[in-house]
C-alpha cells in the first residue's frame, strides 16, 4: 500500500470515527443529525485531489455500511446518494469559489445537497413521495447544524495542527495491525437465500414471523440486535401513511384518519424493510469476501477505524482532546491488540434460513 | 469586519440562497395538497388520496360502486344501480364538490383540495 493509499484509508477511517462519535453526543431531537462525518471531508478539501476524494467518499459510505451492518440494504443507496452528491458539491464549491468562500459556506452547501438527495432517494426506495412533507424541517435543521459545523471546521483549520502536518508529503503513516477476516462462504450464501425469500414473502403474518427469524439469524451471525432503528422506521412509515389516506376509515380526527389499506401497506412495507436490514446485518456478520484493490483499501480503512476507536476508548479529556490523541496514536506504530470476533454459528443459521424460506413459500402459496 | 472575515459576503449569500430555497419549498409543501375524497356508504366511511391514481370499489346495499381516481380527479365508472346515471357525472377535484350514486347510497365528497379546477368550472 502506497502512502497516498494509506492516507485515503486513514481519512475514511476518521470519517467513520466521526459517525460513531455522532451517536455519543446527546441531542435534543432524536432525528437531528450534526453531520460530524463531514468534518474531516471539509478539512481535507484544501489539499486533496479529486480521485482520492472520490475514493474517500465511497469508502466512507461503504465503510459506514459495514460498521452499521446496513451495507446490503436499501439504506446504503440513501447514504451513497447523500455522501457522493454532497462531496462533489463541496469539492466544486471550493474549487470554483476558492478563497472567496470559507468552510462555513462549503459546509452549508454540502449539508443541503446531502439532505436533498437523501430525501429524493428515500422517496424512491422506501417511503414514497409522502416523505417530502418532512423536507422543510430536515433542510432547515440541516442548515442550522451545518452552519455550526462549518464554524467549528473553520476554527479548527486556523488553529489545529494535525491537518497541516497530515497534508505534508513527508508525513509517514504506519500500517495498522490487520484483523484476520475468515470468510464463511456457506453462511454468506445462506443469508443471501434468506434475503431473496424476504423479498418474495407476502402477508403481514408471514412477514412478522420472518422479522423475528431475521433477528435470530442476525444474532447467529454475531451482530447485536438493536430495537431502536426498526421501531423508528415502523413509526415513520405509519405516520406517513396518515398523509395519503387509502381505504376504510378505522379512526378519524378531523382531516387526519387511520385508513385500512394505507395502514396495512405501511405495516407490510415496514416489516419487510426491517427484515431486510436485519438480514443485511447478518450478511455483514458472515464476512463476505472483499477482493481486489478496492477490497484491500476497504479492509485497511476498517483496520484504521478499529485502531482509532480502540485508541479513542483509552483516552481522556474533552471530546476534542480525545480525538486529537486518538489521531496521533493511530498514525504511529501499532501496539494495540486486535479483538477477534466470534465465528458465525452456522448450523443454527442454516435452520433459521430454512424456516425463513419455508415461511415465504407458504405465504405465497396462501395468497 | 471585512478584513477579518474576507469570506463573509460569499458565506452569507450562500446561506441566504439556501434559506430562500427552503422557504419556497416549505410554502409549496404546506399550501394545499391535492386533498382526498371521502366516500360514505350505508355502512362505512372510506378515504382515498387524490394524489394516487387507482381504481377502488365500495359496497352499497345494491352491490358494488367502482370509483376511478386519476390525475387528481375522481369519478364513478360503474355502479350496481338501475340507471347508471351516476357514471355520467363530471369528475370532481376541488374541495366541496360531490358526486353520488343515490340508489346505492354512495356519496363522494372532495376534502381539502385547493385545485385550480374550480376556476375552470365556473367558466364552463
Amino acid at each position: 500500500m502506497s502512502q497516498s493509499e494509506r492516507k485515503v484509508a486513514f481519512i475514511s477511517a476518521v470519517t467513520l470515527l466521526c459517525s460513531t462519535l455522532e451517536f455519543l453526543i446527546p441531542k435534543p431531537l432524536p432525528f437531528l443529525r450534526l453531520g460530524l462525518a463531514n468534518l474531516p471531508l471539509l478539512l481535507i478539501l484544501d489539499f486533496i485531489d479529486l480521485p482520492s476524494f472520490l475514493a474517500i467518499l465511497l469508502l466512507k459510505a461503504i465503510g459506514q455500511g459495514m460498521v452499521s451492518g446496513t451495507l446490503f440494504s436499501y439504506l446504503i443507496l440513501i447514504s451513497l446518494a447523500g455522501t457522493l452528491s454532497s462531496g462533489l458539491a463541496m469539492y466544486a464549491a471550493k474549487r470554483l469559489l476558492k478563497t472567496h468562500v470559507s468552510l462555513v459556506g462549503v459546509s452549508l452547501i454540502g449539508a443541503f445537497t446531502s439532505n436533498l438527495s437523501q430525501i429524493a432517494v428515500a422517496a424512491l426506495v422506501a417511503y414514497g413521495s409522502a416523505i417530502w412533507i418532512a423536507a422543510p424541517l430536515m433542510l432547515s435543521l440541516g442548515l442550522a447544524t451545518s452552519l455550526v459545523l462549518g464554524l467549528f471546521a473553520e476554527r479548527y483549520r486556523r488553529r489545529g495542527t494535525f491537518t497541516a502536518r497530515f497534508a505534508d508529503p513527508s508525513f509517514i503513516l504506519e500500517l495498522p495491525a490487520m484483523t484476520e477476516r475468515t470468510g464463511q462462504g456457506v453462511a454468506t450464501i445462506a443469508v443471501m437465500v434468506a434475503i431473496a425469500a424476504i423479498i418474495a414473502a407476502e402477508g403481514l403474518g408471514a412477514l412478522g414471523a420472518i422479522v423475528l427469524l431475521s433477528f435470530a439469524m442476525q444474532t447467529a451471525c454475531r451482530r447485536r440486535v438493536r430495537l431502536g432503528p426498526p421501531a423508528a422506521l415502523l413509526l415513520s412509515l405509519l405516520l406517513l401513511s396518515l398523509v395519503e389516506p387509502n381505504g376504510r376509515v378505522l379512526l378519524s380526527l378531523g382531516s387526519i384518519a387511520i385508513t385500512e389499506t394505507a395502514l396495512l401497506n405501511a405495516l407490510t412495507k415496514a416489516l419487510r424493510l426491517i427484515a431486510l436490514v436485519s438480514a443485511s446485518q447478518a450478511l455483514v456478520g458472515t464476512n463476505p469476501p472483499l477482493r481486489g484493490k478496492a477490497g484491500s483499501i476497504l479492509v485497511l480503512t476498517l483496520a484504521y477505524f478499529a485502531r482509532l476507536t480502540h485508541s479513542f476508548r483509552h483516552t481522556q479529556g474533552s471530546i476534542i482532546e480525545r480525538v486529537d490523541q486518538a489521531l496521533e496514536r493511530a498514525t504511529g506504530e501499532d501496539a494495540a491488540p486486535t479483538e477477534r470476533a466470534k465465528p458465525v454459528h452456522t448450523p443454527i443459521l442454516l435452520v433459521l434460513v430454512t424456516l425463513i424460506v419455508a415461511t415465504a413459500a407458504i405465504s405465497r402459496f396462501l395468497q | 469586519m471585512a478584513k477579518r472575515y474576507p469570506t463573509l459576503l460569499t458565506d452569507l449569500l450562500i446561506l441566504l440562497a439556501l434559506a430562500s430555497v427552503v422557504i419556497v419549498l416549505t410554502l409549496k409543501t404546506y399550501s394545499g395538497g391535492s386533498g382526498y375524497i371521502e366516500v360514505r356508504t350505508h355502512q362505512a366511511v372510506y378515504r382515498y388520496a387524490l394524489s394516487t391514481d387507482q381504481e377502488v370499489s365500495v359496497d352499497g346495499p345494491l352491490g358494488k360502486t367502482d370509483i376511478l381516481i386519476k390525475g387528481g380527479r375522481a369519478s364513478i365508472i360503474d355502479s350496481a344501480c338501475p340507471t347508471k346515471s351516476c357514471t355520467e357525472q363530471r369528475a370532481i377535484s376541488s374541495s366541496g364538490e360531490w358526486i353520488a350514486c343515490l340508489p346505492n347510497h354512495v356519496l363522494i365528497t372532495v376534502v381539502g383540495s385547493e385545485s385550480s379546477a374550480e376556476v375552470d368550472d365556473v367558466a364552463i
